[in-house]
């Protein structure tokens, strides 16, 4: 077993990886950029070392800094967590190269299901229904006769079709098109945003299902030729095609859809090998049609889910297998059990076109009770810079049945306070307790077809009043962290002066 | 004390005071609109607390950043701002602005300018393409204009608020 792990991450998951490390008596190394110097990962780990610049790409993107943090304080293995360099086959090899072990699947896996085109032709061949769709002849396509070529093919199966790009991942490179005027705007943004976040402007083009819903499947693969799938999450409430909310399991899978996605997914991680935890993505139509959309080769944003209705440490197995050990559950044992929901809390306003809003976090409570779990990479005093992804934290609650998960997501997202920078937590709660989510008519395109007035324009009540004539006496530096009643450790950095009222 | 408060998304604006009973370490009376209101108040170190107004509890947080205050009670965040004898003269004069400008709604990187100073543009075609947090937003003509002056560069990182472009609406040739 490996006794240093680093991890190549910032944020929730770097801290959420390092929970399981310390619990299997592993030391854990964070690296961090500038802004990050304070950060949380930080604090959570036993050693941290510095990547010495700003944005993505001089820190957390430099494989050459990492890998020599990891050689020079004895490091045995990189977890990459999501995002970042996690599904970026060259660093896996640099990692074996310098005889570090890359806690993921192999770079050959990575590197044929990070191509979205190749992605689906190998699991076409497979027998894994896939979504109807063609490639842009040449690397970075534009210009006239482009542009024509794709007008005439989109004409031929069908607006609206949607752009992706290859080496996608997170909406990002991605855009909806409606009809042919559009087309040269929407393929411009999407190559930009995709050099711009992947480094690989290649798109391509699908049919777009706008009714469907997004179900997953969570696979799970060891050096023993072992594999087995840990039911679904479903991801269709979506805005621009970010997952805001999950959930396991989906109310829209009978018992005999879930066994033939599950093995649909086994079949897909078996022909090609794969090793370590994996998505098989999907797309499930109204009549319970089921087509593959992208394997993701990395622990994603929303495995609590699967941890919660599974009642297993997914980052553990993870960390077994790159040990080479045998997966640590069959598929035998494995039961889904009651329902598990997460919401992603974004820094943006939801009232102004879901602008993303920066700034020092002041108040931070997390909400507590029983079966609510926060995987956060905030605190009081925390920077919400410019640099890196809008995602704060996540909140996952389990219940014995949706109904349940559903009430407390909303007692919780009622008790979760972040004061100093505007986040989606009100608009969370519209969208959860929305009649609609709640007798589970979701799909992709739920919030363009139930739009969520955000706004708060109401005169606020008396109590609201008050509280603003307190806040006005208040200390104008005073950082507050606290978990339910219980303060939380606050940073030296911060001025921690009580105040009264009077 | 006595404290002129404006809630930012609804504009509506207030004057509260609030006193301290002499006898009593949490009881305080609030005047809102001519209402006398008691309120229990107890505060704890961290900046919140919770309130009773005739038997229901209130649960709040607060934080002042100068003259913006957050506010969070039961569930629901709110942002007001104090109105101060000098701010309510400034404030005036500074609203009547942003229909000639394109200004940075978000803090990020300017990525794409579409057109020089004198160049045409149609009512919601995007004039400059920015990026925050990996996100792309497109900044659109707020109606016909022509664009007067570029003020931000390609690659620039920009703060939110900064004008970007200066415009000048066109009339319509109807």
């Amino acid at each position: 077993m490996f006794s240093k792990i680093l991890i190549a991450n910032r944020g929730e998951i770097a801290v959420r990886i390092m929970r399981t490390c310390q619990e299997m008596g592993i030391r854990c190394v964070a690296v961090y950029s500038d802004p990050d110097r304070r950060g949380m990962h930080v604090g959570a780990a036993d050693e941290a070392y510095a990547l010495d610049g700003v944005t993505s790409g001089e820190t957390y993107l430099r494989q050459d800094k990492i890998i020599e943090i990891a050689k020079r304080c004895g490091a045995d293995a990189i977890h990459p967590g999501f995002g970042f360099l996690s599904e970026n086959a060259s660093f896996a090899e640099a990692c074996a190269k310098a005889g570090i072990t890359f806690i993921g699947p192999k770079p050959d896996a990575i590197r044929s299901m990070g191509d979205k085109i190749i992605a689906k032709e190998t699991l076409s061949k497979a027998g894994v229904p896939t979504v109807p769709g063609f490639t842009l002849e040449g690397d970075t396509a534009s210009g006239d006769a482009v542009i024509k070529q794709l007008k005439k093919r989109c004409g031929e199966i069908g607006y609206p079709v949607l752009i992706k790009a290859a080496a996608g991942g997170g909406g990002k490179g991605m855009r909806v098109v409606n009809s042919e005027g559009e087309m040269s705007e929407a393929l411009e943004a999407a190559q930009r945003e995709a050099n711009s976040a992947f480094g690989d402007s290649r798109v391509f083009v699908e049919k777009y299902l706008s009714k469907s819903r997004h179900v997953e499947i969570q696979v799970f693969g060891d050096t023993h030729g072992n594999v087995v799938h840990l039911f679904e999450r479903e991801c269709s409430i979506q805005r621009r095609h970010q997952k805001i909310v999950e959930e396991s399991p989906s109310i829209a899978l009978t018992p005999e859809l879930r066994e033939r996605m599950g093995a649909a997914a086994v079949a897909a991680a078996k022909a090609i090998g794969y090793v370590n935890a994996g998505t098989v993505e999907f797309m499930v139509d109204d009549v319970g049609e089921f087509y593959f959309l992208e394997v993701n080769t990395r622990l994603q944003v929303e495995h609590p889910v699967t941890e919660l209705v599974t009642r297993r440490d997914l980052v553990k197995a993870q960390i077994l297998v790159a040990a080479g050990e045998p997966l640590p559950f069959t598929q035998d044992d494995l039961r889904q059990e009651g329902c598990a929901m997460e919401v992603r809390i974004y820094a943006e306003d939801a009232s102004r076109g879901f602008l993303p809003s920066t700034g020092t976090i002041g108040v931070y409570v997390e909400p507590v009770g029983p079966n609510i779990r926060v995987d956060s990479g905030i605190a009081a005093g925390s920077d919400v810079s410019v640099h890196y992804d809008p995602m704060l934290a996540k909140l996952i609650v389990w219940g014995r049945d949706r109904g349940e998960a559903i009430a407390r997501m909303d007692r919780a997202l009622r008790e979760y306070v972040i004061l100093g920078i505007t986040t989606n937590i009100d608009f969370l709660r519209a969208v959860v307790t929305h009649p609609k989510h709640v007798a589970g008519e979701i799909h992709t395109r739920f919030l363009d077809e139930n739009p969520i007035a955000m706004g708060n324009d109401d005169v606020p009540p008396d109590e609201a009043w008050i509280a603003g004539v307190l806040a006005a006496q208040s200390g104008g530096t005073r950082q507050t962290s606290r978990v339910g009643d219980e303060s939380v450790e606050v940073g030296p950095w911060q001025t921690a002066g009580a105040w009264k009222a009077y | 004390m006595k404290v002129e408060l404006r809630h930012s998304s609804s504009e509506s604006a207030q004057t509260i005071a609030l006193e301290r009973m002499a006898d009593d370490a949490c009881a305080f009376e609030a005047i809102i609109d001519d209402r006398l209101i008691p309120v229990d108040i107890e505060s704890n170190d961290s900046g919140g607390g919770r309130m009773r107004i005739g038997g229901r509890v209130h649960r709040y947080h607060v934080l002042r950043r100068d003259n913006t205050l957050h506010v969070w009670v039961d569930g629901r965040t709110y942002q007001f701002e104090r109105i101060q004898a000098t701010a309510r003269r400034a404030g005036a004069a500074g609203s009547a602005k942003s229909a000639n400008q394109l200004a940075a709604p978000m803090p990020g990187t300017i990525l794409k300018i579409n057109g020089n100073a004198g160049d045409a543009f149609d009512a919601h075609a995007p004039i400059i393409v920015m990026e925050s947090m990996k996100m792309e937003m497109s900044l659109s003509a707020p109606t016909n204009v022509v664009l007067t002056s570029v003020d931000c560069q390609v690659g620039q990182l920009v703060e939110m608020g900064l004008v970007l472009a200066r415009l000048e609406p066109v009339a319509d040739a109807e």
